[in-house]
């Protein structure tokens, strides 16, 4: 079982809710405003109990410049001390149960408190989670003294002011350098040169579909950060930059370009490599192609030394190896590898420009460069108009690379990108492929039919690999307004070619059984061992990945990952038996009534997933249950239902929270509740809808501004 | 003697997957143009080999015997033939002392002291060694791992190997491309021009984009910097320590394994290591032959079930035979690798005689996550300074104290590491420190009543095949009463982290067959 990276940091019992956004929904810059404009807003408490002040649109985009106008109802509060009603509420109310001694729920408030440490960033976290508490009405427990109102809003409104705000103002943290990944680095690659580097999805006995491109062979892996993805900035900035490895792609890319003619003229107008440019047209491929390279970032004594070249050969003209060795040298650049942005060195979050938005954008929707309308948009700022970016948007979703957000987000998001990673999941080409593109391509039609973000979890539509297929669903005609995403991969190769690997393909579906990514196959063998299927993964499978809960073994209980088979010497042999005799106490139930019933739904589905209604040894399986809230499912498709009704507010906020981690590159901290309530709001006036969010994340200021000092 | 040859297009397959890298210029043949600059051919090299998860402490502890008269455990059973060249150590612990987890046993392994950081870690003892002795050979150190399983949330659990500045240094998992890095590329001199004049042009472009950045940005782009000097460095060093006997040496290489799964990768992994310490082309290299966490499956070597999965025996017991035979296989890979060692040739001994290898992990009871008394091997002759041949036992020793013993073998002078206190005693001279706890005649019950019971003696984990969760208490009388709690109970109060310690100890218990039996800890003191 995983547990979370801050592991060394105090823990709470497992069950709690992860995200450091619920509870309170507090006023904000914006919100500021409101609360001048109308008096009769207050804040009273946990989430739904108060009445949200509006966020018009246009603010959120243009960030129009107001003068705000901040009554300091709080005492002023230093930059790293705690204020002498902080620490009082928590000396009286906190300390008694949660002390160096007694430290329920491993937390210890003695050695954060005066005269020990006075600084607040000594544990943020713990702060977060103190708040999260008080916010919810969790804490002070029911047995003990109750806060007073006026108290807890001081304390709540501390921490806003303190973790959430600065000086008043949204903020959005200092933004880091983000450097390629490996997935962008080959996508961008493709893009820049024209070339192929991705495996086709090709399926012959010679050349497996799921084997690793010749990048990826090349260059190692990259490894995810604290966000959970592999594009977290600070993780790459922690990991020593690949450099010749890097330098290896480079020359198989171009090794690559050589020896294709299409892409050689697409770049350089010519295919033919024996000729020679007059040193006018080289300066002009030059400086056009290292425009595209460095995504617009203009730096002169950068061209110039790129240059160089035409310059050296100005009397017989520009060779194609001298003109290779220019784009080369572009290539080595930082700002290739680099998202370069241009910097004020302000402390307060600024809008980036135009350029430097389009490159966000396409390497959030497409994991690639900007396409060169994209790179135009930005160059004449009209991107920066609301239209024009919502066309843009618009556009981009309907192209092809799109297939990015499925790959590299939701593949690591749910997981299903470990199918291709690790061989312990290969199952036969067929299967392991087939049961990918199931998850790929249910994330995908999000998007492609512009459906609600919940259809992920309970729908009456699924991808079906061909061996998947039974009688009873209704093949989908697919909508081309998209078009087809594997069109373009879809291509021979050099090798014997055998048969096209036919990708799933959509079936309405009405039975109990599939619907959702769910009950998938990859999802079911990803959370089972070879052999056997694993209730409790699946469970907390389900509430961190979907439901957003972190999930932590708790301190001398017996780990998860090997907890339901505990009972080899206990006579018990049902799986239900076993889950039952094992959290029976009361102390595993805290989190166990939540897990176990998500997990036990999900027994009908085997450790490859396909349906079963008897377990080997010939008992039945008993796929129903009984969630928290009591209400009961007999089935897969209930389960999901009711798992709907009883978490849907934390599933699209954990949705909204996932993605927005990946789109900024880092993960979310306490200030960007700002950001999430906003979209969350917009989310719920939108049924939900996966494109709604998309853009919603695009129009936030954590993914618009930079900031470039603490 | 073996030889090895790489074809120009090596297919290297994983399960069922093959893919031949392309002919890249990395893959380009060494030429001979090496000046005769006879490196010293008894120069140290040194080797950890590093398994996750832990070990099943029945099958793994020797019971009894002396410091040279002693019998291998089953998990050892491998080295059997080689009993006189290795030297079990016991009683080691990580330098986290009681709590383990599976993150803070992979930081602490090799550096010595844990640090509360995902990224930010300190030096590991072999890049202390690197620091010392890498830049006279062409690679300064190898950081390779065999288990394709790679944690997701927790990254620090994927390095072993950190730098001077706590960064983690990215790990090879690919033979061939370690391969072709170690015996073609910048052997190449063509090679290393070409890449040092691209190298400059990076640096030429770093400083044009340099100056646009943010302070914070420019932090950043340093880290691109500082790896581009690093593979500068390296060049210089294939460039500086040319060798006439290493050229031959590499020219005679015939033959490369073709790694189909995970056994075969480990396997090829230890051939490149003996092979490029033969050489001479590092002196220094690790390798994660298995993850602390692995969800890898040794379907290899008939077992399906996840490495991982497999070491919380305690509740499962039947994956025993399993967990065991896992163990079991990668002491069998150590095995495999001292015999590569010892069939190379060097000057009148082997190469075996000039290397430090140690084997081992940073858990001990795999399912209790107890970090003391890791299972550890030491071989390899040290250049004729460890006394090998040997188990010594040690009263909770710590595991820098032995990195630093390591690294001042390696002739690192240095009288520090980690939360090291001094250089370990016993390994380059003999000198068993305890045969067991001195009993000094106190060792009894002192009440039972009640169902209550307090005792007094010497704490050990029971080696009987059939009962991995029964503990036993020595008396100075010789006889012992047996504790047999819930996993929860001995989970809770981390009893396992103190067998081979004198402990008092209060619980309850109970007669079963006329024999006092304890039932539950409930607490205990260790002395």
């Amino acid at each position: 079982m995983k547990r979370s990276t801050s592991r060394e940091k105090p823990r709470y019992p497992c069950g709690e809710v992860n995200s450091q956004y619920r509870g309170a929904t507090l006023p904000l810059i914006q919100d500021t405003i409101q609360l001048a404009r109308s008096p009769a807003w207050q804040y009273d408490g946990p989430l739904g109990s108060l009445s949200e002040p509006n966020y018009p649109l246009e603010d959120v985009l243009t960030f129009r410049p107001v003068l705000l106008l901040i009554v300091s109802v709080c005492q002023q509060v230093s930059a790293t001390e705690f204020p002498q009603h902080v620490v009082s509420v928590i000396e009286e109310n906190c300390l008694p149960c949660h002390n160096s001694d007694e430290s329920n729920g491993d937390v210890d408030f003695s050695s954060l408190l005066p005269p020990r440490s006075l600084d607040k960033d000594a544990a943020p976290e713990l702060w977060s989670r103190v708040e999260k508490m008080v916010a919810a009405g969790k804490m002070p427990p029911e047995d003990a003294t109750p806060l007073d109102d006026g108290t807890r809003k001081n304390l709540l409104k501390w921490y806003r002011e303190t973790y959430v705000l600065r000086d008043g103002k949204q903020q959005i943290g200092v933004t880091t350098l983000r450097r390629l990944t490996r997935y962008e680095l080959q996508n961008t690659l493709e893009q820049l040169l024209h070339i192929k580097l991705k495996q086709p999805y090709v399926f012959s006995s010679e050349s497996a579909a799921l084997t690793p491109s010749t990048i990826e062979k090349l260059y190692p892996a990259d490894v995810a950060g604290e966000s959970g993805f592999d594009n977290d900035a600070e993780q790459l900035r922690n990991v020593r930059v690949p450099v010749l490895e890097y330098l290896n792609c480079l020359d198989f890319a171009l090794r690559i370009f050589d020896q294709d003619a299409m892409a050689r003229e697409r770049v350089l107008g010519s295919s033919d490599k024996s000729r020679k440019f007059e040193p006018a047209r080289a300066r002009q491929i030059l400086t056009a192609f290292s425009h595209r390279a460095s995504r617009g970032f203009q730096n002169a004594a950068e061209l110039d030394r790129i240059l160089s070249v035409c310059e050296n050969n100005s009397r017989n003209g520009v060779s194609y190896a001298a003109l290779r060795q220019a784009i080369k040298g572009s290539l080595l650049s930082p700002s290739f590898l680099y998202r370069m942005e241009i910097v004020r060195d302000d402390v307060n979050p600024y809008q980036v420009n135009a350029r430097e938005l389009a490159v966000r954008l396409s390497y959030f929707l497409w994991s690639s460069m900007p396409d060169d309308e994209l790179l135009a948009v930005g160059a004449d700022e009209s991107l920066l108009q609301e239209s024009v970016l919502r066309e843009q948007v618009q556009r981009m979703l309907e192209s092809p690379k799109r297939i990015a957000l499925s790959e590299n987000f939701a593949g690591q998001w749910l997981g299903f990108d470990e199918l291709k990673r690790n061989p312990v999941y290969y199952r036969g080409e067929s299967w392991t492929r087939g049961v990918y593109d199931e998850l790929l391509f249910s994330f995908d039609e999000l998007i492609k039919s512009d459906r609600s973000m919940l259809e992920l979890i309970d729908a009456d539509w699924v991808y079906l690999r061909s061996e998947a297929r039974r009688t009873g669903g209704k093949k989908h005609q697919l909508d081309e307004k998209f078009g087809d995403i594997f069109g373009q991969r879809r291509v021979r190769t050099g090798l014997k070619l055998e048969r096209f690997y036919r990708p799933p393909e959509l079936y309405y579906v009405s039975d109990d059984r599939i619907g959702g990514v769910i009950t998938s196959a990859g999802i079911m063998r990803l959370t089972s061992a070879p052999k056997r299927t694993s209730p409790i993964r699946r469970g907390v499978w389900l509430l961190e990945r979907i439901i957003g809960q972190e999930m932590q073994p708790p301190v001398n209980v017996p780990p998860l990952a090997a907890s339901e088979k505990q009972l080899a010497d206990e006579p018990a042999t049902g799986v239900v038996e076993i889950l039952k005799l094992h959290t029976a106490k009361a102390a595993c139930q805290t989190c166990h009534q939540h897990i176990d019933p998500l997990g036990l739904g999900l027994e009908n589905f085997s450790p490859i997933g396909d349906w079963r209604t008897t377990y080997d040894n010939k008992t039945a399986i008993s796929a129903g249950g009984t969630l928290p809230n009591g209400r009961r499912f007999d089935s897969p498709k209930q389960m999901k239902r009711e798992l709907l009704s009883v978490y849907r507010e934390q599933i699209v906020e954990n949705m909204v929270q996932r993605m927005l981690s990946y789109a900024i590159g880092r993960k979310l901290r306490p200030y960007d509740r700002v950001a999430v309530e906003r979209i969350k709001k917009v989310l719920a006036e939108n049924d939900n809808r996966l494109i709604v969010c998309i853009e919603q994340i695009i129009l936030s200021k954590p993914f618009r501004c930079r900031q470039d000092k603490p | 003697m073996q030889s090895y040859l790489i074809p120009r297009r090596t297919f290297l397959r994983g399960t069922g997957v093959a893919i031949a890298l392309p002919l890249l210029e990395i893959m380009s043949p060494a030429l001979s143009n090496a000046k005769g600059n006879a490196s010293g051919a008894n120069d140290l090299r040194l080797c950890v080999l590093y398994k996750g998860c832990g070990v099943n402490p029945n099958a793994w502890d020797i019971a009894g015997g002396s410091e040279s008269q002693f019998e291998l455990s089953r998990i050892m059973a491998p080295l059997q033939s080689r009993k006189k060249e290795i030297t079990v150590l016991s009683g080691i612990d990580s330098d986290l002392r009681a709590n383990g987890t599976h993150v803070q046993a992979t930081l602490a392994f090799m550096t010595g002291q844990l640090k509360k950081s995902n990224y930010k870690q300190s030096i590991s003892f072999d890049q202390v060694i690197a620091d010392k002795i890498g830049e006279s050979t062409p690679v300064k150190s190898l950081v390779l791992r065999g288990d394709p399983y790679i944690d997701r949330n927790d990254s620090s659990e994927n390095y072993l190997s950190y730098d001077h500045t706590g960064d983690p240094l990215p790990v090879d998992a690919d033979p061939e491309v370690v391969f072709n890095r170690l015996f073609k590329g910048f052997n190449n001199s063509n090679y290393r021009q070409k890449t040092a004049s691209v190298l400059d042009q990076i640096k030429e472009s770093y400083h044009a984009v340099a100056s646009k950045a943010s302070v914070e940005d420019r932090k950043t782009l340093e880290q691109y910097l500082q790896s581009v000097r690093d593979v500068e460095k390296e060049i210089g060093q294939f460039r500086d320590n040319r060798d006439q006997r290493r050229q031959q040496r590499i020219a005679g290489i015939r033959e490369f394994t073709a790694a189909h799964n995970m056994g075969e990768r480990v396997k090829a992994m230890l051939d490149l290591v003996a092979i490029a310490f033969w050489t001479n082309t590092t002196r220094v290299a690790s390798l994660m032959m298995a993850h602390t966490e692995s969800r890898g499956v040794y379907d290899f070597i008939g077992i399906n079930d996840e490495f991982h999965y497999l070491s919380h025996f305690v509740r499962n017991r039947q994956v025993i035979p399993h967990f065991d035979e896992v163990n079991r296989w990668h002491v069998s890979q150590f095995n495999y690798f001292l015999d590569k060692l010892q069939s190379y040739r060097e000057g009148q001994s082997t190469l075996f005689d000039n290397c430090v290898v140690l084997f081992g992990s940073g858990i001990k009871h795999s399912d209790y996550h107890s970090v003391a008394d890791l299972p550890l091997i030491l071989s390899g002759g040290g250049g004729g300074k460890i006394k090998l041949g040997r188990h010594v036992r040690y009263d909770h020793a710590r595991n820098s104290n032995l990195l630093l013993k390591l690294m001042q073998i390696m002739g690192v002078d240095q009288d520090q590491f980690g939360s090291s206190t001094e250089p370990l005693r016993g390994i380059t001279e003999t000198g068993s420190f305890r045969t067991d706890a001195v009993d000094d005649g106190t060792w009894q019950i002192k009440t039972a009543d009640e169902g209550q019971i307090v005792i007094r003696g010497l704490l050990q984990i029971s080696v009987k095949t059939d009962d991995p969760n029964l503990y036993l208490v020595h008396f100075s009388d010789g006889s012992h009463i047996e504790i047999r709690a819930s996993f929860g109970n001995i989970n809770g109060k981390k009893l396992d982290v103190y067998v081979g310690s004198v402990i008092t100890l209060t619980g309850k218990f109970k007669d079963s067959n006329g024999k006092r039996v304890i039932t539950e800890v409930i607490e205990y003191e260790v002395h």
